[in-house]
């Protein structure tokens, strides 16, 4: 071998062993330092970090993903100071916040039926409904709740909860922060058009996402300086609603993607559940939801842990 | 020609069509079995190209072969694309096998292991979940769906998956009370993780992963002297790997009693690893715990100053901000 080809091999192996081939890369880095540091967040005292707000969006069946995204949040050790939700969102949120283990919740989504939500899914309702223009009653709702929570007052909750309703008369939202849970849980998720407006106060109310689809506001206004929304993301994609509930739902779906894009600006983080593909009415895909909800959560967890962490920079590393 | 000559002929020439099917039926199975011994054998060799070469003419050669045949050869021909790493040859191969016989378990596992293999975990899911429908204690499926799940953080299925698992089966693997730790670790389950990680400990003691975990799962409990014990372990069992080095210098940086040693150790390093910026950072940390903040904020502007938008970067940007 010529003298000069050697000499080039002999530089060339100089300057690549030179350098650590086994060095960690950024991202690595990046991830030692978010591991620690996270830790050092979650053990702060309360008045010492973000006061974090967690708002759930609306989104039917769809909204079942909340729960898996309550469960990532919870499982990596989350502080959550105040939580708001509308209609699918402030069911899982109140019963979340009721203490119900999110095992059990997961049970009860997936195994709900028509009869938990109303007593006139039947021949005889369907018929009021079609020829007397009677609406089903959600009163069932109402009772499967207190079963569930044992009849807790929004001041019960460990963490403050609200929660959004429209009355269909005037158009305004009504916010539930106080009294009976349940009441407030049925009215926000009470679906104008097919159930029966909840007579409150002289007010008549509906479901909360026609007004306000991820209440991002209600935690801010709680006292919130870093809101994460949950948003469990419709998909239009061109496909055409099956039956008179899922134009109903559609209507629902697309106010509310006009309605979250002020909301999504106001949150300081924005989690994405990807289940535009499931029905807002398939019962039989909420299993699917919740772990899309969990496994979309947890992708956007490391960004999340990045942000609340720089949120808090002065005292985890003072 | 008697008439009992001429009708045995008669009976000669009816069945002889007959029999000569049956005898071409027996000679087709007999060369289908040859080609399956042959796929396997050329699998068991290693030598995958031969075996999918095998696999493939008998699947052109015969489409009417009975499910118990094509399964063997479409488990052999599956299994020597995964060998390849020809992985959409492979995912193929046992779904065009499942289209044909759907329920059966060791297609549906090799297709939910492929897909886990392949990071489609959502998918692997189904499959193990279709396996645990024709087996409902499989332990491959349990196993499968625990680490599946623990791959996309829905970590309470997976402690439930991978309990039934340990419950069904006595034998010890450190690997699956690694999981398990790391699955109950990350859900700050600490008492369940020390005591997974310690049986895994228990089965393979060299092994510096066990070690870390053990040594951050103490971390977390803030119990330092056993921290810093398992973490000299790990980095004494890794030949000093990077990622534990620079983890237990990030501890020792945050401690008032330990921040001086991390500066010198970390200078060493930054000697070997110019380019580091958790170096940096671990230098202005161990420095700030000193209460040397002017010291400490100039080299955060290092890192402010460099190109990129690391966390790290972010972070040194707020202290500065912030001081």
């Amino acid at each position: 071998m010529p003298y000069r080809l050697i000499k080039l091999l002999l530089i060339f192996l100089f300057c690549f062993l030179g350098q650590n081939i086994f060095a960690v890369t950024a991202k690595e880095e990046d991830a030692i330092l978010r591991d620690f540091a996270w830790q050092k967040f979650i053990e702060l005292p309360k008045q010492e970090r973000s006061k974090v707000g967690v708002t759930l969006s609306a989104g039917a069946l769809r909204g079942a993903s909340h729960i898996g995204v309550m469960e990532v949040l919870s499982e990596a050790g989350l502080p959550i100071d105040y939580m708001s939700g509308a209609s699918m969102g402030c069911i899982v949120g109140a019963l979340y916040n009721a203490g119900l283990p999110l095992e059990h919740l997961q049970h009860l989504v997936n195994n709900i039926n028509t009869n938990h939500i109303s007593k006139d899914f039947n021949i005889g309702g369907i018929l009021r409904y079609l020829f007397a223009e009677k609406l089903f009653s959600s009163a069932e709702f109402q009772e499967f709740i207190d079963k569930e929570v044992g009849s807790k007052n929004y001041e019960d909750l460990p963490i403050p909860f609200a929660c959004v309703s429209a009355d269909i008369k005037t158009g305004e939202k009504v916010i539930f922060d106080s009294g009976p849970l349940s009441l407030g849980v049925r009215a926000s998720m009470n679906l104008p058009g097919i159930f029966e407006p909840v007579e409150y106060r002289q007010r008549l109310l509906v479901d909360g996402g026609i007004v306000d689809y991820m209440p991002v506001d209600l935690v801010k206004k709680m006292g919130a300086d870093f809101i994460i929304a949950v948003y469990a993301l419709p998909s239009f994609a061109g496909t055409k609603p099956s039956n008179v509930m899922g134009y109903v739902l559609r209507i629902g779906d697309l106010r509310g993607a006009v309605l979250t894009e002020n909301s999504e600006r106001q949150a300081d983080f924005v989690i994405l559940s990807r289940v535009g593909e499931i029905s807002s009415s398939d019962l039989s895909k909420t299993n699917l939801a919740i772990e899309i909800g969990a496994s979309s959560a947890y992708q956007a967890l490391p960004k999340l842990k990045e942000q609340l962490i720089i949120s808090g920079v002065n005292y985890v590393f003072q | 020609m008697s008439f009992n000559k001429i009708f045995v002929l008669f009976l000669i020439t009816l069945f002889l069509p007959l029999q000569s099917e049956a005898f071409l039926g027996i000679i087709k199975r007999f060369d289908q079995k040859q080609k399956i011994t042959a796929a396997r054998e050329a699998y068991a060799k290693g030598n995958y190209q031969e075996a999918i070469e095998i696999g493939q003419k008998f699947l052109t050669e015969n489409q009417e072969a009975p499910k118990r045949r094509a399964r063997r050869i479409y488990l052999v021909l599956g299994n020597a694309y995964a060998a390849l790493d020809d992985y959409d040859h492979a995912l193929l191969t046992y779904n065009e096998a499942l289209e044909v016989l759907p329920k059966d378990l060791e297609l549906n596992l090799a297709l939910a292991n492929l897909y886990y293999k392949t990071e489609l975990y959502d998918k692997a899911i189904e499959f193990y979940n279709r396996a645990l429908q024709i087996d409902k204690d499989n332990p491959k499926a349990l196993l499968g769906l625990g680490r599946a799940y623990l791959k996309i953080g829905f970590l309470s299925k997976s402690r439930h998956y991978f309990k039934d698992y340990l419950n069904q089966n006595k034998e010890k693997d450190a690997s699956v009370y690694y999981d398990y730790a790391i699955s109950n670790f990350l859900s700050n389950n600490l008492n369940m993780a020390i005591e997974y990680a310690q049986k895994a400990q228990e089965i393979d003691n060299n092994n510096p992963d066990i070690y870390f975990l053990i040594a951050k799962i103490h971390n977390n409990l803030n119990e330092n002297k056993m921290a810093n014990e398992n973490i000299n372990k790990a980095l004494q069992l890794s030949d000093n790997r990077e990622d534990i080095l620079l983890t237990s210098l990030l501890w020792k940086a945050y401690k008032k009693d330990t921040a001086n040693d991390a500066l010198k150790e970390i200078k060493e390093y930054q000697k070997q690893n110019p380019n580091s910026q958790l170096a940096v950072f671990i230098e202005g940390i161990s420095l700030l715990t000193q209460g040397k903040k002017q010291k400490a904020l100039s080299i955060f502007k290092k890192i402010k100053e460099q190109n990129n938008d690391s966390f790290i970067k972010q972070i040194a940007e707020q202290i500065i901000k912030n001081n």
